[in-house]
């Protein structure tokens, strides 16, 4: 039998009206359960939202259930005869660290003292806050309503968690506990009457109460959780934020709540970069070679050696004529990747970065790890001994080509004699430890799964975790025309502008730990690609003065400045042209 | 630190939503204001779902058919129109046209039959009541969705008859329901802007008013992104609120962005409307028009990625698969001409909704 902790608050009453498994009730207050849990004495429990934090690593969630309110709560109070801004001193009731955790959030100069002693307010919870609502005078602050003027958010004071290892049938309860809810919503006299009876409150008041709380655990109710855990991380109640897991992820890219996933994605996009603002950069995307022996299926772009009639190098003089055209354009760097072409090793690229960089002031952010690694092979020489070679000719920053999705199954159809996706990631460790900057990419909608997108991500974040070095996360979808992965992938599963956004939202909320997310306008078109910063991306992208690699493969999206200044200004923010390490170049107030 | 977006402006709005409130013309202002379009959607979809909506998304399988091209009005946003001396003018006769449908009829069994066309000084009125009778002969079972109230405005010009009496002729003769176009945008100081030559809108009205008043249903447009204003934009939808107060007969709504290539807007440097622009105006179209039940996200015009997306901003309704399609191509709109279902089919799935395929009064003829 599946041990199930019951909080004696009525805000259980919900959750536990009909409860179809069976289970072996354990009651407790709040702090007794969490204790229960973490023993593994019971199975699955609600457990504040705090709590977990402190203790995530050791408890998985249940990806459907919390307790959370998006306004006023009721049963959560700071009572003050002041005002709040001039409360110094709170008495506090230990029963919910996580009341007294969004106290400190909302109330960060106040000092705790215990229930009892002197102090400005008291911070009363559950059915005392209840009870002292309809009997004590004096103001009463309700924290789910400060919360929401503070956020915009939904507050998520609880979540159901079990210890790990995870007992076998919880999926069934957690479906036994959803039904419940379900039923108890179908139901709201029925529920405030029987909750009534066994509480102890009128009922009217109940059914009022009991439409305040949420008990679905979805895209806002997440944001809301991981917005209060990072205050409550910069207050000093927690160590660390506990990522999206992989399973979270997954749920997102597959409900079809898009607006909710977006508007998760956008409160953290707010929260990681200043929220009025949306930058681009103007750079121009330099191809300096088509010829190469890699043979991607999806690329449309290439030439094989040899090809005399389309197959090109491009010579110096016209890199710097393109250059400088760059510049006179108010661009301020070059994005430059081109095809593995078999005769070019190290000295060729030494000697065209050193004389660029002799010549202008521009950005060189060059070379994929697929083009690097290839260089090395050519050049006999390490990855750490290729990249700081480049580096000391004048190499800036790595762009992120080449990524696609970092899981080698895929990798093997998709682009059999390409860097493997230990051997991408490897390039970018070792460019980072040189004090190298890149960006990630992901190129999805083609044979991967929807695990193996989140794969993909986890091991950005993951390497972003040792490193710090990826400042930008971009994504975009398999486009279409021109190229031999089209044959693999049914035009049924060609990916949609929805999926797009989706996706790139769950990019947001899962790479918590990399700062920028760029939208690809580029592929898909300036609609979507303006739409898209409303979906967890901060960045436009570039105003690219050529871009062969995806125009070859059918999408010829084109735009110039003063489109993205209109775009971004149209929308209420201030555009602003940035460089490639994201510095400000123009601001458009 | 950065701050964080507050969506308080919408809060009071929101709770009228809720309570099932109307929305006023500020409020339609502080809609139309808000840069946070994803509240808006949000909010549109749970106005929708609230007024009864639920995960069908419709699409109808119909034929485009524009009978001329010759039209004395010459509206500046118009790049369709053509003078009888012109190379390229055309009027079809009855012959004509019905031959037409019934060999496209053959390949797609199409359920609707979707005509409008310039207003032509060089034909009779009998010219319309013959096309109306000899395509409903032909084709008995297809609905026929015909002739904008402006064109019924003309009718009445060639004939000398009221709005009334014409439609009750061409309904007799076959007329199933009226497309919403040339309603542009009412305020009278954007019609002299745009649309100088076209009769004042109180005809638009009047047409709708009457044809309802007969049991002939009807559409209603706006043409937004060109000179109004967020006032107008929620005026014109004010109007056609009321209009259905009244008379309770558009099945649908139908937003048109405006496309200024090949028309005199172009060399003014003119834009085309943005993403959030079209969103927006989908989800405050559905707040605003709470008693008009379905709002079309109109792939022809939006692209399908825009529409798939509007799905969850408040549309319900992508129109149709579709087989020709003449007036928006020649002002440039980039989508493809013909859409086959399943690709509609996948494209409302993947927006996790369920495509349903309707005739023209939105019976359900197929369910995926
Ligand atoms: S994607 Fe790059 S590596 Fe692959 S074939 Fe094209 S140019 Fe070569
Ligand atoms: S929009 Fe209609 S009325 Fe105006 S010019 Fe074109 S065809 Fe004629």
């Amino acid at each position: 039998m599946t041990r199930l902790g019951r909080i004696s608050y009525v805000n259980m009453a919900p959750v536990f009206y009909r409860v179809d498994a069976d289970v072996e009730e354990i009651q407790g207050v709040p702090t007794d359960l969490n204790r229960c849990l973490l023993a593994g004495e019971c199975d699955v429990a609600p457990i504040s939202s705090i709590e977990y934090a402190r203790n995530a690593d050791r408890l998985r969630l249940l990806p459907r259930l919390c307790v959370a309110s998006e306004g006023a709560v009721d049963s959560i109070q700071l009572v003050s005869r002041k005002p709040l801004e001039q409360v110094r001193v709170v008495a506090v009731t230990p029963e919910s660290a996580t009341s007294v955790v969004l106290t400190k959030v909302l109330l960060p100069e106040a000092e705790h003292v215990p229930l009892g002693e002197d102090a400005d307010a008291k911070l009363l919870i559950g059915d005392a806050a209840l009870k002292s609502a309809f009997e004590d005078p004096t103001p009463h602050y309700d924290l789910g309503r400060l919360w929401l003027e503070r956020t915009g958010l939904p507050m998520v004071f609880a979540v159901w968690a079990c210890p790990e290892p995870v007992r076998p049938g919880l999926g069934e309860l957690e479906d036994a506990l959803v039904r419940s809810v379900r039923l108890a919503r179908a139901e709201p006299e029925k529920l405030a009457h029987e909750a009534s009876d066994r509480y102890g409150y009128p009922a009217g008041f109940l059914a009022r109460y009991f439409e305040k709380l949420r008990y679905r655990f979805g895209p806002r109710e997440r944001a809301g959780l991981m917005t209060f855990l990072e205050l409550a991380r910069d207050v000093g109640e927690l160590d660390e934020v506990p990522e999206l897991t992989d399973t979270e992820a997954i749920a997102l890219l597959e409900s079809r709540d898009l607006v909710s996933v977006g508007r998760a994605a956008h409160e953290l996009r707010n929260r990681k970069s200043d929220p009025t603002r949306i930058t681009f950069i103007v750079d121009r995307n330099l191809n300096y070679t088509n010829i190469c022996v890699t043979d991607c299926d999806f690329c449309a772009f290439y030439r094989r050696p040899g090809d005399r009639s389309e197959g090109y190098l491009l010579p110096k003089a016209v890199i710097f004529k393109k250059l400088e055209e760059t510049l006179a354009l108010g661009g301020t760097g070059v994005l430059m990747q081109g095809g593995h072409h078999p005769d070019l090793a190290i000295d060729y690229y030494e000697d065209l970065f050193r004389s660029i960089k002799a010549r202008y002031p521009i950005h060189l952010h060059a070379l994929s790890p697929p083009e690097v690694q290839h260089i090395a092979r050519r050049s006999k020489l390490t990855i750490p001994q290729t990249l700081s070679r480049l580096r000391d000719a004048g190499l800036d920053s790595l762009p992120g080509g080449g990524g696609e999705i970092l899981v080698d199954r895929v990798r093997d159809i998709i682009a059999p004699k390409k860097t493997k996706a230990d051997e991408w990631l490897n390039v970018m460790r070792h460019a980072h430890r040189l004090g190298m900057s890149t960006t990630a990419t992901m190129m999805y909608g083609h044979v991967e799964t929807v695990p193996e997108r989140v794969e993909h991500m986890r091991r950005v974040r993951e390497l972003q975790d040792e490193t710090r070095g990826f400042r930008a996360f971009i994504s975009w979808t398999f486009q279409n025309d021109g190229n031999r992965l089209a044959a693999q992938v049914r035009p049924d599963d060609m990916p949609t502008s929805f999926d797009y956004l989706l996706t790139q939202a769950v990019s947001r909320i899962y790479l918590d730990n990399v700062d920028h997310i760029q939208s690809s306008w580029v592929t898909q078109g300036l609609k979507i690609g303006q739409v898209a910063l409303g979906f967890g991306a901060d960045d436009m992208g570039s105003v690219m003065i050529e871009e062969n690699v995806v125009s070859a493969a059918g999408t010829t999206h084109r735009t110039s400045r003063e489109e993205l200044v209109h775009l971004i200004k149209s929308m209420g923010k201030t555009p602003v042209q940035r460089d490639t390490l994201y510095r400000d170049v123009k601001v458009w107030n | 630190m950065a701050l964080l977006e507050r969506t308080d402006a919408l809060d009071e709005i929101r709770e009228k939503v809720e309570a099932g409130e109307r929305l006023d013309l500020e409020d339609g202002l502080t809609l139309m204001e808000s840069d946070d379009v994803l509240a808006l959607g949000e909010l549109a979809d749970r106005a929708r779902r609230l007024r009864g909506g639920g995960e069908e998304v419709f699409f109808v399988q119909n034929l485009y058919l524009n009978q001329t091209n010759v039209c004395r009005v010459k509206c500046k946003f118009c790049a369709f129109a053509v003078t009888q001396k012109q190379a390229d003018a055309y009027t079809y006769s009855g012959e004509q046209l019905v031959e037409d449908a019934v060999h496209q009829h053959e390949l797609t069994a199409f359920t609707e039959i979707h005509m409008v066309g310039g207003e032509t000084p060089h034909v009779s009125f009998d010219y319309y009541v013959d096309i109306v009778r000899q395509l409903h002969e032909a084709l008995p079972d297809v609905h026929l969705k015909l002739f904008t109230a402006s064109e019924i405005h003309h009718m009445t010009k060639l004939s000398g008859l009221t709005h009334e009496e014409v439609l009750r002729t061409l309904r007799d003769a076959g007329l199933g329901s009226l497309p919403g176009g040339g309603a542009e945008i009412f305020a009278d100081r954007v019609r002299r802007l745009i649309a100088p030559g076209k009769e004042h809108p109180d005809y638009w009205f009047h047409t709708h008013d009457a044809a309802h008043r007969l049991g002939i249903p009807t559409h209603c447009t706006m043409l937004y992104g060109h000179v109004e204003n967020y006032e107008e934009r929620i005026d014109h939808l004010l109007r056609l609120r009321e209009q259905q107060d009244r008379t309770g007969g558009f099945l649908a709504f139908i937003p048109l962005a405006f496309h200024p290539e090949n028309t005199v807007f172009e060399r003014r440097g003119w834009r085309h409307t943005t993403g959030v622009d079209d969103l927006k105006l989908i989800a405050v179209s559905r707040l605003m028009l709470d008693n008009i039940p379905n709002i079309k996200a109109y792939w022809i015009m939006m692209g399908m990625p825009m529409a798939q997306v509007a799905l969850h901003f408040g549309a319900n309704d992508v129109q149709g698969t579709v087989v020709r399609e003449q007036i928006f191509h020649a002002a440039g709109a980039r989508t493809a001409t013909e859409q086959k279902i399943p690709e509609l089919v996948r494209f409302v799935r993947e927006a996790g909704r369920v495509p349903v395929q309707r005739d023209t009064l939105y019976n359900q003829l197929r369910r995926w």
